[in-house]
């Protein structure tokens, strides 16, 4: 090995153990001497290199790494109520949508569900001021009769109270139902499903709800109601 | 129910104790070499204590990964570099200009004393390239092979900048001997 080449070995790794250079390093004096010059820089730098480390570093770096985990935990927390406040907010929301959606589309359906329940109907009849009493309640009154009042009775039509009647006409029974003008109540001018058939009349104070049973002419009483039907200012 | 998450939650808790430890054992084993290497890195205190606690946070965040212990260190210095690399694509003006570092210095006591502080003022003045490998050499006491694994460089490149690093503080120590001994005598 060449003097040059030792050297530069030596420069670049003052601690080699290599066999070679080991050997190189006791061929001469001057070899000798620049090995040990070369391992005293070597512990200078080595030592020059080792600057205070700041105090508590090893403690700060440690409880760092703590507090991320624990703030990790608290985050995944935080994540899991705010998704389970958005559920329940959704929920929430769901059912006050859907509720509305019921109230406005089900109340024909609804009275013609109700048509099969009043099969069994008291065999009395009521007198037009009975009827009139409970009519009030919806500001309305009827001036004369409209036909024998078989019954009339309050009842809830989805969530909306109604006054149901039930009248005897030429054709047969007929249910009239008396609805207040609640917002969002609508019903198509006629309905029905397989066993009644249904009339609406709209008046300037409540809806009247009409229902017989299929192929049952409700014109007659529709008429009546249309005429004698009138509402307190 | 409850008893089952009861009892998950309590061999969670038990594995981040585990985790916990080993982190521990990490941080008192390798944090002074690092920081210095930081130091040489970066030559600001502040700065590579920063980019150390950095490197640590990661480190946890990625604890499980390490399988081998003896890898510790070289993980370690990865993450670090890359910290430090990454603080460069954030801000430049993080940029550390050698003339205004104040390099520490100690009492300027006896001899040795003041050759240390003039070879730090000259380990800083290298330029990165020669230092860095450098310093992985006498901070970890790297062989030529894993410097050249760690920075991804050829080995003979390697010795190269080794050879430079060092004949160049030799020198300029020499000189600098020389002219204290004029002013001096």
């Amino acid at each position: 090995m060449d003097e040059l080449a030792f050297r530069r070995s030596l420069y670049a790794e003052p601690h080699s153990t290599d066999p070679q250079i080991k050997a190189a390093a006791t061929s001469s004096e001057r070899n000798r001497a620049f090995a040990e010059e070369l391992l005293r820089l070597d512990a200078a730098i080595s030592a020059a290199s080792k600057v205070p480390v700041p105090e508590g570093l090893a403690s700060r770096i440690i409880w760092q790494g703590s507090i991320s985990e624990f703030a990790l935990h608290k985050k995944r927390t935080r994540t899991y109520i705010a998704l389970a406040a958005s559920l329940a907010f959704v929920t929430g929301l769901s059912v006050v949508v859907w509720q509305q959606q019921t109230s406005t589309i089900d109340l024909t359906a609804e009275a013609l569900a109700h048509m099969n329940h009043v099969e069994g109907y008291r065999g009395s009849t009521v007198s037009l001021a009975e009827t009139n009493g409970k009519l009030a309640a919806f500001g309305a009154a009827l001036i004369s009769d409209i036909g024998v009042i078989k019954s009339a009775n309050f009842c809830w039509l989805d969530k909306v109270r109604s006054l149901h009647l039930i009248v005897e006409t030429t054709s047969g029974l007929v249910s009239v139902f008396f609805v207040p003008d609640v917002d969002g109540s609508e019903f198509g001018q006629r309905f029905s499903n397989q066993q009644f058939v249904g009339e609406k009349l709209t008046t300037e104070k409540a809806q009247v709800l009409m229902i017989g049973e299929q192929g049952q002419d409700l014109h007659e009483l529709s008429e009546k109601i249309n005429n004698n039907l009138v509402f307190s200012a | 129910m409850f008893a089952r998450n009861k009892r998950k939650a309590v061999s969670v808790s038990s594995d981040m104790m585990s985790k916990q430890k080993r982190y521990e054992a990490l941080v008192n084993a390798t944090h002074a070499d690092l920081y210095r290497y930081a130091y040489w890195l970066i030559r600001d205190k502040s700065i590579a204590e920063g980019v150390v606690q950095e490197t640590y946070l990661r480190a946890w965040k990625s604890l499980d990964s390490l399988q081998d212990q003896k890898a510790a260190k070289s993980w370690l210095i990865t993450i670090l570099r890359r910290e430090n690399a990454r603080r460069f694509e954030r801000k430049q003006f993080d940029l550390v200009d050698i003339d205004e570092v104040s390099i520490e210095d100690t009492q300027h006591g006896n001899e040795t004393e003041l050759e240390h502080a003039e070879l730090r003022k000259l380990m800083a003045g290298l330029n990165d390239e020669y230092r860095e490998p450098l310093m992985l050499q006498i901070i970890f006491g790297y062989s030529g092979e894993e410097i050249a694994q760690q920075l991804d460089l050829n080995k003979n490149t390697v010795m190269t900048r080794l050879f430079r690093a060092r004949n160049q503080l030799k020198e300029a120590l020499e000189a600098s001997y020389e002219r204290r001994q004029q002013t001096n005598g």
